[in-house]
């Protein structure tokens, strides 16, 4: 038996309202779940409400809920931490390490001949970002309407827009803001290149792997 | 079976059920993993679904399981399927279970013909 729009709602309801949850990724999981169980105990003849207290009692009740998502966060964050260690040290493995002592030397020369580049390059690259993020978020959030339109799915990307937003401020913030901090002006002046190159090269590094954790950990993120 | 005891004994043996399960399928979500267990069992074992999704989230945390969502009904569904690690660990750990379940069975017949040397 496939349910209503509304007794989905309902589902979604229940779960974000009666029992406090807020990862999305998880509700999503939970909907389907939920969705299910409800149908066989309405093809039962149960009513709604009480399949839906049933179904709820299976998973522990609100505090069986509460904790299961309290898990699920602490082990996103967990592979989260263990992805993002992962995928940074995978630029110094001898493949990656190549390409950026190329970059390394390569900054090392336009700082050379342009001794202020640094700074400008990553100013300019964070403003960038910010333009490259804006686009990609309203796109993201096209194509999602448009797929919700076409299947009548009902599943948020909320989740997903945050990250990205989040992403966009982190990395504005970091090489617009606080190249203030990591690049300060008196390092230029006494003309050391080695230590602006070696900064530039750990900021792209880094950068490098904010996108690809990003996108590694996307499916956790987005329920869809 | 009682069902305390029932969930006690499960405990140990859940993710070796689910590697197992996966491991004769493609991929499963969630609730249909609950009722393949109960069809299996013709429901005297039951998954609550408290210790399931646990279980499963850890798994893929531990890198044995990875997931897919498609869109099903209007609705977003989790697949949960074996990585190359997961068959592996899923050949081992069955392997250990039935290893650690026939020493039991040897343990249990030893104490009954003790309790019992008439018999």
């Amino acid at each position: 038996m496939n349910l209503t729009t509304t007794q989905l709602a309902a589902i979604d309801r229940h779960l974000r309202q009666a029992n406090w949850l807020l990862n999305d990724a998880l509700i999503a999981e939970l909907t389907d779940h939920y969705a299910n169980a409800v149908a066989e105990k309405l093809a039962q003849g149960v009513a709604f409400e009480p399949a839906l207290t049933e179904v709820q009692a299976s998973f522990g009740g609100r505090a069986g809920l509460l904790k299961m998502e309290e898990d699920f966060a602490f082990g996103y964050f967990l592979q989260g931490r263990k992805t993002f260690h992962k995928v940074f040290w995978s630029y110094f493995h001898p493949l990656r390490f190549v390409a950026i002592i190329g970059l390394f030397f390569g900054l090392l020369h336009l700082i050379e001949i342009a001794p202020r580049y640094g700074r400008y390059m990553l100013i300019a690259g964070g403003l960038s970002g910010l333009a490259f993020v804006i686009m990609g978020y309203v796109s993201v959030i096209l194509i999602g309407k448009l797929r919700q339109h076409k299947q009548k799915a009902y599943y948020r990307l909320r989740g997903f827009h945050l990250g990205i937003a989040l992403l966009g401020f982190g990395g504005v913030n970091f090489m617009a803001i606080a190249v203030e901090f990591f690049l300060p002006i008196h390092i230029y002046e006494a003309n050391e290149t080695v230590i602006v190159a070696l900064i530039c090269t750990l900021v792209f590094v880094y950068l490098c792997t904010a996108v690809e954790y990003a996108i590694k950990m996307r499916k956790h993120i987005t329920p869809a | 079976m009682n069902a305390t005891n029932n969930a006690q004994l499960l405990k140990g043996s859940l993710s070796v059920i689910i590697l197992k399960l996966l491991e004769d399928r493609d991929r499963m979500y969630g609730y249909e993993i609950t009722q393949k267990v109960k069809a299996m069992t013709e429901g005297d074992m039951t998954i609550t679904e408290g210790a399931l999704y646990p279980a499963l989230h850890k798994l893929e945390a531990d890198g044995l399981l990875t997931t897919e969502t498609e869109v099903v009904e209007g609705r977003a569904r989790k697949y949960y399927s074996l990585t190359k690690t997961g068959h592996t660990a899923a050949t081992d750990r069955v392997a250990e279970l039935r290893a650690f379940i026939d020493t039991l069975q040897t343990i249990l017949n030893q104490s009954s013909n003790t309790l019992n040397p008439a018999l």
